[in-house]
């Protein structure tokens, strides 16, 4: 299983190398491995298949839907978490929206930056309002949607 | 799985987490100590085509109506919708209805400010309005409720709720606005329209009180202008609207709200020479979000024009559309109940904390629904839970369903509503205490909340949360 999603890892890179061409660059010396997914609950899931860390965040849109975020909550490193369990929850002035985790693995990091500006996640859902670092084989990865997918799934339920 | 709404475990996203939120009465809070508005309007009773009838004898006709849609049926529209489409709103379901739950480049925490400091333009037309009248209303009346409906002055209203017999269950709470003396406007709530209808149809038919006619007006327009400039924006927009200007002839419309107290309604007809209810407009002055404002109650046709000549006179620096989100937290705040989430037909208005709409004449009163369990509570010789107002400290809110903890985290009660205050910039809620915990529920007593298994620290408060500001003159 590991190394099939490997290489359809390594496809989707190549995907979307006009995308990811700064960072390969930048940062990776000429490796493709960051794979950005979406799930159909508006999170985003930013997977290094060298580390084998995924970031998972809430997306833009849902970060909009929900409003003013006045409370983030997030369970702590070293916590195991399985597909669909609770890594988190934000609070805006209408909901408590419970973030459920897209991949199973073990909490390495949490970001507390947004325990004192629960803001971030308007201001920067995609970027510095990251939720949790977990390191995880990614199997379930592949599921989800590419960024094309989570495009015409938004459409799709606008409707 | 992922993002879900914590509080209902069930839509899958946050995007339709709007859709638990508001809606409810008008006038809430203490709407005593109110004084007599003298211009009593002699009002006949001519039938108009358009309301739906109920008396005794037709008790049964009136079960075949209903707003709450059946599977597939299309949801209702109001008189603004259109309106609302124009704006930008994102509309919701509430209550068989399509409403408006936020406006385009609005954020929830500023519409709910804007309506603190200068003023919003609430729809509430999805609410039902009915009439009660003839000789036989006010026996009626004091039959469902705890009111002292024989004490409510002409063009006064009050907050008011209908009873099941022998348990004295609230079956929703209404505004209660008197007309004439022998003529009643009642507003209840959409989300018990299905229920309120059979409880009405029932009692008029088991009471069977000679000459209590019902009627309901399914195509009037409710608008709610609320916030500090409500009363400067409505003056000015009243002199354009030729009607109003008419009808306040004998007075100036500024002078006209000038001498509107909270609690007190002006009774506006189109055309004199046709007395009737279908064709009126009803300025209360009251609302649900604890800031002085107005209630206006008027034909369906008209109820376009009106929101539009408020908008464009007010401005929009000094007021919007704001939509059943902001509405949400603005009760709340205020500490009024919302049906549904904080009252339901298991609790008496003793349990609610409701008290002040029992008056003390009432108490020993065998003639009103409930009376058995309610006045037993109200002297202490029954048991009662009690609505309480709290302030949750730390960042997490407490949101209904949230186990309320004594000191040694037994369960004592569970919160009904919370939500983080724009307004405090703190967590509030409201909840109830169980009957064997009553006596914790005072006034600066600590309490623990259990948010995710975790305690979290809490005081009891007096409520409301945001102190109101309604208008008693100047």
């Amino acid at each position: 299983m590991a190394s099939l999603f490997a290489r359809s890892a390594v496809r989707v890179g190549r995907n979307v190398m006009p995308v990811m061409s700064k960072r390969a660059f930048s940062a990776s010396a000429g490796r493709f491995e960051v794979i950005k997914k979406y799930t159909k609950d508006h999170e985003w899931v930013s997977y290094d298949t060298d580390s084998k860390i995924a970031t998972i965040g809430i997306t833009t849109y849902a970060a909009s839907a929900l409003g003013d975020v006045v409370y983030v909550e997030l369970e702590t490193p070293g916590t195991a978490l399985t597909e669909g369990s609770s890594l988190g929850v934000v609070e805006s002035v209408k909901s408590a929206s419970d973030i459920y985790s897209p991949v199973s693995g073990e909490i390495v990091e949490a970001n507390d930056a947004l325990t004192d500006k629960p803001g971030l996640v308007n201001a920067d859902a995609e970027g510095e309002a990251w939720m949790v670092k977990v390191a995880t084989e990614g199997s379930e990865l592949e599921a989800l949607m590419d960024a094309e997918g989570y495009e015409g799934f938004k459409k799709e339920g606008a409707h | 799985m992922s993002l879900r709404t914590a509080a209902s475990r069930q839509s899958r996203l946050l995007l339709n987490s709007a859709s638990r939120q508001s809606n409810n009465g008008l006038l809430r809070g203490s709407l005593n100590a109110m004084r007599t508005k003298t211009t009593l309007t002699a009002l006949s009773s001519s039938r108009s085509n358009n309301a739906i009838t109920t008396s005794p004898a037709s008790a049964n006709a009136i079960r075949s109506f209903s707003t709450t849609p059946r599977l597939g049926q299309a949801l209702r529209r109001t008189p603004l919708y259109n309106l609302h489409l124009e704006k930008g709103a994102k509309m919701v379901p509430y209550a068989g209805w399509s409403m408006p739950v936020l406006y385009d480049g609005q954020s929830m925490t500023e519409a709910h400010n804007f309506v603190r400091e200068k003023a919003g333009l609430f729809d509430v037309s999805h609410m039902r309005q009915h009439v009660f009248e003839g000789p036989g209303a006010v026996e009626f009346l004091e039959t469902i409720t705890p009111t002292d409906v024989t004490s409510i002055p002409a063009h006064e209203s009050k907050l008011s709720a209908f009873l099941l017999p022998m348990t004295g269950g609230i079956v929703d709470d209404c505004i209660i606005t008197r007309l004439t003396p022998d003529l009643f406007y009642i507003v209840t709530n959409a989300g018990r329209d299905a229920e309120d209808t059979a409880y009405l149809a029932e009692q008029l038919k088991t009471l069977n009180i000679p000459q209590c006619r019902h009627h309901i007006y399914p195509n009037r327009g409710l608008l709610a202008l609320q916030g500090p400039h409500a009363a400067a924006i409505l003056a000015e927009a009243m002199t354009k609207l030729d009607t109003l200007q008419h009808h306040t002839s004998q007075e100036t419309s500024e002078s006209a709200l000038k001498n509107l107290k909270f609690g007190q309604s002006l009774f506006l007809q189109k055309d004199r020479s046709i007395w009737g209810f279908e064709s009126s407009i009803i300025i209360s002055r009251g609302g649900y979000t604890g800031e002085d404002g107005f209630e206006i109650s008027l034909p369906g046709e008209l109820t376009e024009q009106y929101a539009n000549t408020i908008l464009e006179t007010g401005t929009p620096d000094r007021v919007r559309l704001i939509g059943l989100g902001p509405r949400d937290s603005l009760r709340l705040e205020a500490g009024m109940c919302l049906y549904g989430e904080d009252l339901d037909d298991t609790k008496t208005p003793v349990d609610a904390s409701l008290n002040f709409i029992i008056p003390k004449n009432r108490r020993q009163s065998t003639g009103y629904h409930g009376h058995q369990v309610i006045n037993a509570q109200l002297a202490k010789s029954a048991p009662f839970k009690k609505r309480v107002g709290i302030v949750v400290e730390g960042p997490a809110p407490a949101r209904k369903g949230t186990q309320i903890l004594g000191p040694g985290d037994d369960v004592i009660g569970v919160v009904t509503s919370g939500i983080p205050s724009p307004t405090l910039g703190k967590n509030i809620a409201m909840g109830y205490l169980d009957s064997e915990f009553v006596d914790l529920g005072k006034n600066g007593t600590d309490v623990g909340l259990s948010v995710r298994g975790k305690r979290r620290e809490g005081k009891i408060v007096k409520m409301p949360f945001v102190p109101h500001k309604y208008y008693k003159g100047e």
